[in-house]
């Protein structure tokens, strides 16, 4: 019988990307690198609890800080590497790119979301309102609605062909909003803070929380990818099993992804 | 409110958020990988049975 290649270690897979023991050990390193990502959260946390100083302008609410600045920027770095993956689309048309995409378009969603929300709490302490529409969020908040599209759009277009072509473009145009996002608070007059100066504790507690952040956002799409591209598997094997479904429906199943 | 309970708000919201996603995605990498190969899940069910592709519509007397 000819099998269709799959990722779960049956059939012709092993043959042709690994082997069992490969799978194995791929498994544990993934696991590896999820245990030190939440143990590295959890050294953050208790530093920011017992080692970080409170700021004495600003008191508790300036250790959102520590959250807030790690986020931004693994949330541009989420954006950029769905603007590598379109333009590696566009470039190749390998559908891997697009599940790439795909995977790193939901995460810098989730990032920049909670850009806003912890950004909101630091905004209503350190300038008393909620929401201010200075450039640099109204920039946020335009990237955030830019990639909540970017990921509500991909299920609307059925032809797998037709959505890669489309998301790539879009996602290449809307990685624009980065660069403004970065320079509107030095370019033009904003109530938000362009650099801020720390103390040495707190510089070092600022560094400390990258790792963890950058980490966590990269576990987020390296699991989102492989779902996609199990879920693509699937399909391609589901459907070269029934050849009677006919290329028509062939066609469909292949856009079927999230 | 006072800054230590917007500061315990902004991260529990922040990590939850975070953790929540990513706990989301293992268990469905881990549910995908348990299933039996061939096997349909319910994400995939969804997105086959949708409108029809435009070979189809080509095709379609």
């Amino acid at each position: 019988m000819n099998r269709t290649p799959t990722l779960t270690g049956h059939g012709p897979w092993n043959a042709r990307w690994g082997t069992v023991g490969m799978q194995r050990l791929s498994a544990h390193l993934v696991r590896a690198y999820w245990l030190v990502t939440a143990a590295l959260f959890v050294a953050v946390i208790l530093m920011l609890v017992l080692y970080t100083p409170v700021d004495r302008g600003m008191g508790p609410v300036q250790k959102i800080f520590y959250l807030h600045l790690p986020v931004a920027i693994s949330g541009f770095l989420a954006a950029f590497v769905v603007f590598i993956a379109s333009v590696g689309y566009l470039w190749s048309r390998s559908m891997w790119w697009d599940d790439l995409a795909a995977a790193a378009g939901k995460v810098a969603v989730l990032y920049c979301a909670v850009i806003l929300l912890t950004g909101m709490f630091w905004g209503r302490s350190a300038w008393g309102v909620w929401w201010t529409w200075s450039p640099r969020l109204t920039f946020s908040l335009v990237l955030f609605l830019l990639y909540a599209v970017y990921v509500l759009i991909r299920p609307t277009i059925d032809s797998a062909e037709r959505r890669a072509v489309i998301c790539a473009v879009y996602g290449i145009i809307a990685f624009l909003d980065v660069p403004l996002v970065y320079l509107s608070v030095r370019l033009i007059p904003d109530i938000h803070p362009s650099s801020i100066s720390l103390e040495p504790a707190m510089r070092l507690s600022l560094l400390a929380w990258f790792p963890p952040v950058v980490m966590l956002m990269a576990g987020m799409i390296g699991t989102r990818y492989a779902l996609n591209r199990r879920l693509r598997s699937a399909e391609a094997g589901r459907f070269s099993e029934a050849p009677s479904a006919g290329a028509a429906i062939r066609v469909s199943a292949a856009g079927g992804h999230p | 409110m006072t800054g230590q309970a917007y500061l315990l708000l902004a991260y529990i919201i922040g990590l939850s958020l975070l953790w929540g996603y990513a706990a989301a995605l293992l268990l469905s990498l881990r549910a995908a990988r348990q299933r039996p190969p061939g096997a349909v899940d319910g994400e995939s069910r969804r997105q086959s049975a949708r409108a029809p592709s435009i070979t189809q519509e080509r095709t379609a007397p």
